[in-house]
């Protein structure tokens, strides 16, 4: 058992003095570098390539996204959340279509909620082949990126078929899913699922048994599990230390308690875990979508048209009066949710992402607030870094696996 | 580790509050409620359910010591500070303006727990730092975004806006949406007087 | 007579730095093509047959680019260090024979430029000279990328310059001589061991040299995974970030016939050169250097880059003992004279 009587200290940035000693260096990296992922910026203080401190400056893809919450309807945010995370839009959808179905009171049928599961697991292969590519192009490995954007296009194909959107998905609706599954899409996903477990094989091939690989990083970015919890992180970058926390597992929603998966966990808590247990992570969701694919209902409501909430259905708006007013009512007007407040929390690619909406009665959130796993998960930047070379932060801005998008919201 | 929590079996109907995971819905069965109530009877303030969602509100000096005892407390273990933010409350009540909102996770007990304080316009809040090192960057983003001042953060500044905006905190709910500006070069001439427009908000 | 020589060797220099530019700007075409094939894309492909005018094309681009010199920068040095790193690269390739001696029109053609006596140290002394473009390049830019990357090419190449020239003392001993024709002519001899006949190529009797000189002659054309000064991931393009244009193209020109020259050197050094089954000649040595080259693009395309400290500590601590231990052990098989060898 970990023991919490002590604090953990706050490696704070050092560097904010202009003038550096003689022998310093202060390097400016970002926001426009390769490897900064977007628009990050980290000032560094370097002793030749020793980093003696690290301040990560975020906010330059800052847009206001809790702002622009606090203006729009509650079904008028879904497309926002796509492009908070736009490497994982439809777990962003999800997280936020579950906080406003739990402020309203509402779930989903169980066919969509399997489906929901499909596309979250899809989006999180999606992501995570993302951070695997450019994490290894960032350390050096050209081709592994190039790997992972061919089999991510097969992902987005099955996104692409499945709502005509392929980056920005814009994919759950508040109440399940307003439109029929396509028939044919079970077998793409199959399809997938026969084809993904070689796929990750090479990309292990060329990477987990690979000397240069594992001398970038084993033992570099260590970060204990005690304070990994004290800094908040979740996802991979917490399970990498050993400690099991996965918001699937621990409070599931959805319907993850219904099939079986591993967490795994990290023993050192270094770059090396963390990337082993994205690989992992990865299997384990090749895993769930077999598992949803078996147990989904092939028929069967995807919407909850009962509720108040959810928009009317499409053949009734055009035929019956009530609902062409419900219908018109819902979309210029929105739906009022009861007063109140929820979080919602789901197991984001990146950690957990939730959703803190505050109802004060009207079609508009009082306030929305986006807990975006990265933006906190980024501040262990300078711990970890303590005692890095310049080359290893960008394999730690790597493996904290970041989306600027998300962290400047 | 504790054992996994039998988790219900969630059915397509089964209405949200009975999943759990903010321990007993019942404020008097809550441990939380109950020790908080008990350690701190001054700075107890009132403990709401919402969907089955314990939120205790306590009084802003004492935060940081509630905090603490929900973190250290053998039957609580609060460890994981999940997030920190704030909400303006300039239209649903009087006083206090604003509420700081802190959302704790018990990583061995499963259990989720928030924790309010009211807090006016030029009053301080105890910052989290000292407990929770995760707290830094979430109350450097409540201070940019809301100008909350959070006592004892060793590093008080701008996060997501640059470090020399002067036009106060873009989340409170006064702060204009629309208008224009004339942009005046730094150093030369004081800026216009900004056009000052309000949300229209529907009424619920 | 002396001029005749002179021109001679005036005019197989003039075909030898043509072939090699022309040689060169295929490479790049060559590594794209590969790259593009390892990592299940296509490449090149648009411009002519199978995207062969792609480099002239890129060379139109290039040369039209404006040439921008930062404000900051030392503006001479600026402009000229490219200049050096461009200019010295293929002089490497005037000591390695090309084939045996011509006898045309009554004169006799050596198919190599100059037969130096210390032709080895030549080449090495040029790469260390090469350097100084990078060096220089770097300082002058006033970026702060810039100096780190020229910062780390200098501990490189001096690290590295060290494991090429010990790991090539082992086939100096067995050569006898430092002069590349000798060591070429010392490999076509047939080196029989029993019934077996062999080519007296030194990777035979040095393997050990040989895989030596190949990591440090990676390490010294900083080509991944040794690319540290220039790895684009971490200083943006190190030395060369604020080059553009063509100054930018002599870096990159001299960065592709460095590594032409080391191929053509490691194949004469190690895999006998012109020296094959069937007829001698020119296409042995240019086929053992397309080896070499595709080499180069497959490492590229396959390992993760070295850290700074694991780049010095693998040429101080694994590669440079390995060197003197290859030596010793070449040396006591010369003094008790073993074999054939």
């Amino acid at each position: 058992m970990i023991d919490f009587s002590q604090p953990t200290p706050v490696i704070l940035s050092e560097v904010r003095q202009l003038t550096p000693t003689r022998r310093e260096l202060v390097l400016n990296m970002g926001p426009q570098h390769p490897s900064t992922h977007g628009v990050l910026r980290v000032r560094l203080t370097l002793e030749g390539e020793t980093v003696i401190a690290c301040d990560p400056v975020i906010g330059y893809l800052h847009r206001g996204v809790e702002k622009l919450g606090e203006s729009h309807r509650y079904a008028q945010f879904v497309p926002w959340t796509d492009r908070t995370d736009y490497v994982a839009a439809p777990s962003n959808n999800l997280g936020y279509v579950l906080a406003v179905e739990k402020l309203c009171g509402i779930q989903a049928p169980e066919r969509a909620q399997y489906w929901r599961m499909i596309m979250a697991e899809l989006a999180r292969l999606a992501s995570h082949l993302v951070w695997l590519g450019t994490h290894a192009l960032d350390i050096g490995a050209l081709s592994v990126s190039l790997y992972t954007f061919r089999d991510r296009e097969l992902i987005l194909d099955i996104f692409e078929k499945f709502c005509g959107a392929r980056l920005t998905t814009n994919m759950m609706e508040i109440g399940g899913f307003s439109r029929e599954i396509p028939p044919d899409l079970p077998e793409m996903v199959r399809e997938f699922c026969r084809y993904f477990p070689k796929a990750i094989r090479q990309y292990e091939d060329l990477l987990t048994e690979n000397p240069i690989w594992l001398a970038r990083t084993k033992g570099v970015g260590i970060i204990e599990p005690d304070v990994a919890i004290n800094y908040g992180l979740t996802g991979a970058c917490l399970r990498g230390s050993g400690v099991n926390y996965d918001v699937r597992k621990a409070m599931p929603y959805l319907l993850y308690d219904r099939v079986e998966f591993d967490v795994p966990l990290g023993t050192h808590g270094d770059v090396y875990d963390r990337y082993l247990v994205r690989i992992e992570e990865m299997r384990q969701s090749i895993r769930i979508i077999e598992q949803c694919l078996e147990q989904v209902p092939t028929d069967g409501p995807l919407m909850a048209y009962e509720s108040q909430y959810v928009i009317p259905p499409h053949k009734n708006v055009m035929t019956t009066a009530e609902d062409m007013q419900r219908h018109f009512i819902w979309v210029i007007k929105g739906f009022s949710p009861p007063k109140g407040e929820v979080y919602h929390a789901v197991e984001h690619s990146k950690g957990e992402l939730g959703y803190y909406i505050v109802s004060d009665g009207s079609p508009i959130p009082y306030r929305l607030r986006i807990r975006s796993p990265d933006f906190v998960n980024l501040q262990s930047l300078p711990y970890m870094a303590q005692g890095a070379m310049l080359a290893d932060i960008v394999a730690l801005i790597g493996t904290i696996d970041i989306v600027l998008g998300s962290v400047d919201r | 580790m504790s054992e996994p929590r039998p988790v219900p079996a969630l059915t397509a109907t089964s209405p949200w509050d009975t999943t759990g995971y903010w321990g007993p819905t019942d404020p008097e069965q809550h441990p939380a409620v109950r020790l908080v109530r008990e350690r701190f009877p001054d700075a107890f303030r009132e403990a709401t359910v919402f969907r089955d969602e314990m939120t205790i509100r306590v009084d802003r000096r004492a935060l940081r010591d509630v905090v603490e005892f929900l973190r250290t407390h053998p039957e609580l273990r609060y460890n994981h500070l999940t997030d920190i933010t704030a909400v303006d409350m300039l239209y649903l009540r009087e006083r206090p303006r604003f509420d700081v909102v802190v959302q704790l996770y018990s990583i061995p007990r499963r259990q989720r727990l928030r924790v309010k304080c009211g807090v006016d316009d030029g009053e301080t809040v105890p910052s989290l730092v000292p407990i929770f090192a995760g707290a830094n960057w979430l109350e450097r983003e409540c201070y940019d975004m809301f100008g909350i001042v959070f006592e004892g953060h060793p590093d008080l500044r701008r996060i997501l806006l640059p470090e020399d905006w002067d036009e106060g905190h873009p989340l409170r709910k006064d702060y204009p949406l629309r208008g224009y500006r004339d942009y005046v070069q730094p150093g030369f001439e004081s800026p216009a007087p900004r056009i000052r427009g309000t949300l229209r908000r529907p009424g619920p | 007579m002396d001029w005749q020589r002179l021109l001679v060797s005036y005019f197989v220099g003039f075909v030898l730095l043509n072939v090699l530019l022309g040689l060169m700007a295929y490479m790049t075409w060559f590594e794209r093509r590969v790259l593009a094939r390892m990592q299940h894309r296509v490449g090149p492909n648009r411009t002519g047959p199978f995207g062969l005018l792609q480099p002239i094309a890129d060379g139109i681009k290039l040369l039209a680019k404006e040439d921008i010199v930062p404000a900051n920068a030392d503006r001479l040095v600026f402009l000229v260090a490219p200049l050096l790193s461009f200019a010295l690269a293929p002089l490497g390739a005037a000591v390695i024979p090309f084939g045996e001696t011509l006898h045309l029109f009554g004169l006799e053609i050596p198919l190599l430029v100059a037969d130096i006596n210390v032709a080895v140290l030549y080449v090495l002394a040029l790469g260390s000279i090469g350097v100084y473009g990078i060096i220089l390049g770097g300082y002058a830019s006033g970026n702060r990328y810039s100096l780190l990357g020229a910062l780390r090419s200098t501990a490189q190449v001096i690290s590295y310059e060290l494991v090429l020239g010990l790991s090539l003392v082992g086939v100096f001993i067995l050569a006898g001589s430092l002069s590349l024709q000798d060591i070429l002519r010392e490999q076509q001899r047939a080196l029989v061991i029993g019934p077996l006949t062999l080519p007296n190529w030194y990777i035979l009797s040095q393997p050990l040299a040989f895989a030596l000189f190949l990591i440090a002659a990676v390490a010294e054309t900083n080509r991944a995974p040794f690319d540290l000064p220039e790895a684009e991931t971490e200083l943006v393009a190190g030395y060369f970030t604020e080059y553009s244009g063509f100054r930018f193209s002599f870096y990159f020109l001299a960065e592709y016939i460095n590594m032409i020259v080391v191929s053509l050197l490691a194949a004469t050094l190690f895999l006998g050169g012109i020296d094959g089954p069937f007829v001698d000649g020119v296409w042995w040595l240019a086929l053992k250097a397309l080896f070499f080259l595709f080499f180069y693009v497959w490492l590229r395309a396959t390992l993760p880059r070295f850290r700074y400290d694991q780049l010095m500590g693998l040429a101080w601590k694994v590669l440079l003992p390995l060197a003197l231990l290859n030596i010793g052990l070449t040396g006591l098989v010369r003094l008790w004279g073993i074999g054939a060898l």
